[in-house]
C-alpha cells in the first residue's frame, strides 16, 4: 500500500476527519474531472510555451481556472494569477536577507510561531522532517518581520503548510502568503484586531440576508453566532476545513478572481444544505449542522456550481457592505479594548466589597483589607521609584534598541512601499 | 438529562484540546493540530446519581481571537481557563481570560483554574501554592492536570459536573419558570467520530 493509499489520509497525504467512504467518493469524482480538462490544460499549456508561465487573464482561462487546474500544474499557475513570481523576481534576495538580518531574533510572533509549528498538519509526512518544519518558520517568521503590524495569526500556519507541502519552495511560499494578505484579502484580516475579519463576517450575514434570504433569516431567528464558525473559513481559505481535493479547487478560483470567492463558496455551502437548515429549530443542533457543513462537500463542482449560479455580487456590492460594516465593528472592538482596561479596577473594587460582605461583614476587617491595599500601593509606589533609579541606565539601553527597531521598521516600510509599487506598475 | 456548556480558554498551546480529547477518547497526540475556529464535544458522565451530558467548547488560544469570547460564552455554565504550569506567561494571561468572561458574564458562571502539564515537573514555573492563591483569590476552583499522563483529568470533569449541578439547583430554586426556556436552547447533542472513541461512552466514568 503506497503512503496516499493509508486509510485514514486523502490523495494528498492530510490525515482526514470524515469517513474513508467519502473520500473515496471524492477521489472518483476529481479523477474524472482531470480526465475530462486534461486535454483542455495541455493544449493552454503548450500554447503558453510551458515553463515560466506570464499569462492573459481573460473569460476563457477563467473558465479553464474554474474547471480546476490540474496538481502539476497548481504550482506555477498560482504564482502566476497572483504575479507572487513577478515579485519574487524583482526583489531577488530580499527574504534571505530578511532571515539573515533577523537571524536569532525572538519576538512574540516568534514564540507563537514555535507554538504552532509541530500543530501544523500534525501526522502529515511532510513535516516528519524537521528541515521542512524549518521552512515553514522561516516563512512565516520571515513574514512576521516583513510586516511587524501584523506579526503572526494562527491560520497562517495552515496556508504557508499547504504550500509548502504542494512542492513551494521556501521563497515562493513567501512570495505568495504576500500575495494573499497584502493584496488579495482586505488589508487588516490579520491584523491584531483581525479587524477587516470581523467586516467580512457581517459582510457575509448581510449577503446571506440578501442572497438566500431564508437561511439567512432561520439564522438571525435563532441567534446562531455564524462568526464562531465561518471567521475559519475565511482566515484559513478554506484549509482544513474542507477535504483538501476541495479547497485546492476554491484556491484555484480564489487566486483568479479574488476575495468573493470566499463569500461566494460560504453561501453555497449553506445553500447546499437549505433543506436541513431549515428543518432545524433547535440553536444548538442548528450550530452544530452549521459547523459540519464543510464535511458534506464531495463534489467540488457541484459546490462551485452551486457558487456561481447565485446572482453575481460585484466587488463593488461588498465594498458598500464593508464600508457599511467599518466604523460599526471599529466600535465594537473600542468598546471591548476600553471595558477590559476599566474593567480590571472595577473589579477589584467589587470584590474587595463582596469578601467584606461575605465573611458575616465586619467593618473592621473591611477597614483593614483597605488599609493593606494602601500599605501595598506605598509598597508598591516605593518600589517604582527605586525601579526608577535602576531603570534610567537601563532606559539609555533600551532607547537605542527602539532606535535601532524603528530603523528596521522603516527599512521594512520602504520595502513594503517599494512592492506596492511594484504591484501598481505590473497591473 | 440536562445538558451543560462547558467553555475552555487559555493561551495558545497550554493543552486545551488535549485535555478535552484525554476526556473523550481517552487518548493523547503531543501534536495536536491548533484550534483555530470553534470545535465541540460532549460525553455524558454520571455524578451524584444523576447524569449530565457536557458539551466541550474548544478555542483558539491567540489573544487576537479574543473578540469572539462574547458570543463564545454565551449560555455557558462553566468556562475553564487552562494555563500551562512550565509556562509563566500562560499563568498571568489568567487575569486577561477571566476580564474576558466576566466582561460578558459577570459572576454568572462558575470559573475553574486549570494548571496542566504536571508530567513535565522538571520544568514547572508556577507552583501549586500560586494557583491556589490566585484560585482562592477570586473564589474559583482549581485543579493541576497531565493530559499526557490522564492525571487529575477524570477528576476535573467529576468535579465540574458536581460543582454545575450544585449551581443548577441553586438556580432552579430562584427562578423555577425561566429555566425550562433556557434549558432547551442549550439541549444539544453532538455527535463523536467512532472511530475515534476507544472507549465506549461510559455513563459511570468518574
Amino acid at each position: 500500500m503506497s503512503d496516499s493509499e493509508r486509510e485514514d489520509r486523502d490523495e494528498y497525504n492530510f490525515v482526514i476527519s470524515y469517513p474513508m467512504e467519502q473520500e473515496l467518493e471524492i477521489r472518483k469524482i476529481a479523477k474524472l474531472k482531470r480526465q475530462q480538462t486534461n486535454k483542455k490544460w495541455n493544449k493552454f499549456i503548450k500554447k503558453q510555451g510551458g515553463g515560466n508561465l506570464i499569462i492573459k487573464k481573460n473569460s476563457k482561462l477563467k473558465k479553464l481556472v474554474r474547471s480546476g487546474i490540474p496538481n502539476k500544474h497548481r504550482r506555477v499557475l498560482w504564482q502566476s494569477l497572483t504575479s507572487s513570481k513577478e515579485h519574487l523576481e524583482a526583489n531577488k534576495g530580499y527574504y534571505s536577507l530578511l532571515l539573515e538580518r533577523n537571524k536569532d531574533g525572538q519576538s512574540s510572533a516568534t514564540k507563537q510561531i514555535d507554538n504552532d509549528l509541530r500543530r501544523t498538519f500534525p501526522g502529515h509526512p511532510y513535516f516528519d522532517d524537521k528541515e521542512n518544519l524549518l521552512k515553514l518558520r522561516n516563512v512565516l517568521c520571515a513574514y512576521s518581520w516583513r510586516n511587524t503590524k501584523i506579526g503572526y495569526c494562527q491560520s497562517m500556519n495552515f496556508i504557508v503548510g499547504l504550500l509548502l507541502i504542494l512542492g513551494f519552495k521556501e521563497e515562493e511560499a513567501f512570495w505568495m502568503f504576500v500575495a494573499i494578505v497584502e493584496v488579495i484579502m482586505p488589508k487588516t484580516s490579520y491584523s491584531r484586531d483581525l479587524i477587516d475579519a470581523h467586516i467580512d463576517q457581517k459582510t457575509l450575514l448581510s449577503l446571506m440576508l440578501k442572497r438566500i434570504n431564508k437561511i439567512g433569516k432561520h439564522i438571525v431567528k435563532h441567534e446562531v453566532s455564524l462568526q464562531l464558525i465561518t471567521q475559519q473559513w475565511f482566515l484559513c481559505l478554506y484549509i482544513s476545513c474542507l477535504p483538501t481535493e476541495i479547497t485546492l479547487r476554491i484556491l484555484d478560483v480564489f487566486f483568479f478572481e479574488g476575495n468573493k470567492i470566499l463569500f461566494r463558496v460560504a453561501l453555497a455551502l449553506f445553500k447546499l444544505s437549505q433543506k436541513e437548515i431549515l428543518e432545524q429549530n433547535e440553536p444548538g443542533l442548528l450550530f452544530m449542522k452549521i459547523k459540519e457543513l464543510p464535511n458534506n462537500v464531495v463534489s467540488a463542482d457541484n459546490l462551485l456550481k452551486c457558487a456561481f449560479a447565485l446572482k453575481a455580487f460585484s466587488r463593488k456590492e461588498i465594498n458598500k457592505q464593508r464600508k457599511f460594516w467599518g466604523p460599526k465593528v471599529q466600535e465594537e472592538l473600542n468598546r471591548l479594548n476600553k471595558v477590559h482596561r476599566e474593567d480590571r479596577k472595577k473589579r477589584r473594587k467589587q470584590l474587595l466589597e463582596k469578601e467584606g460582605w461575605n465573611s458575616s461583614f465586619d467593618s473592621t476587617d473591611f477597614k483593614k483589607e483597605i488599609e493593606k491595599e494602601k500599605v501595598n500601593e506605598e509598597e508598591n509606589e516605593k518600589e517604582k521609584e527605586k525601579g526608577k533609579e535602576k531603570g534610567k541606565e537601563k532606559e539609555k539601553e533600551t532607547e537605542k534598541e527602539k532606535e535601532k527597531e524603528k530603523e528596521k521598521e522603516t527599512e521594512n516600510e520602504n520595502e513594503i512601499e517599494k512592492n506596492l509599487k511594484i504591484e501598481k506598475k505590473i497591473k | 438529562m440536562e445538558n451543560f456548556k462547558i467553555c475552555f480558554m487559555g493561551d495558545q498551546s497550554v493543552g486545551k484540546t488535549s485535555i478535552i480529547n484525554r476526556f473523550i477518547y481517552d487518548d493523547f497526540n503531543i501534536n495536536s493540530q491548533s484550534t483555530v475556529g470553534v470545535d465541540f464535544l460532549s460525553k455524558t458522565i454520571f455524578v451524584e446519581n444523576e447524569s449530565v451530558r457536557l458539551h466541550l467548547w474548544d478555542t483558539a488560544g491567540q489573544e487576537r481571537f479574543r473578540c469572539l469570547i462574547p458570543s463564545y460564552v454565551r449560555n455557558s455554565s462553566l468556562v475553564v481557563i487552562v494555563f500551562d504550569i512550565t509556562n509563566k506567561t500562560s499563568f498571568k494571561s489568567i487575569e486577561f481570560w477571566m476580564d474576558t468572561v466576566q466582561n460578558e458574564r459577570g459572576d454568572d458562571v462558575i470559573v475553574f483554574l486549570v494548571g496542566n502539564k504536571t508530567d513535565l515537573e522538571d520544568e514547572r514555573q508556577v507552583s501549586l501554592e500560586k494557583l491556589e492563591k490566585e484560585a482562592n483569590k477570586n473564589g474559583f476552583l482549581y485543579l493541576e492536570t497531565s493530559a499526557k499522563t490522564g492525571h487529575n483529568v477524570k477528576q476535573l470533569f467529576r468535579k465540574i459536573g458536581i460543582s454545575i449541578l450544585k449551581q443548577n439547583k441553586k438556580r432552579k430554586e430562584l427562578i423555577k419558570p425561566e429555566l425550562d426556556e433556557n434549558t432547551s436552547l442549550m439541549n444539544i447533542s453532538l455527535n463523536i467520530d467512532p472511530n475515534k472513541l476507544k472507549q465506549k461512552e461510559e455513563s459511570g466514568c468518574c
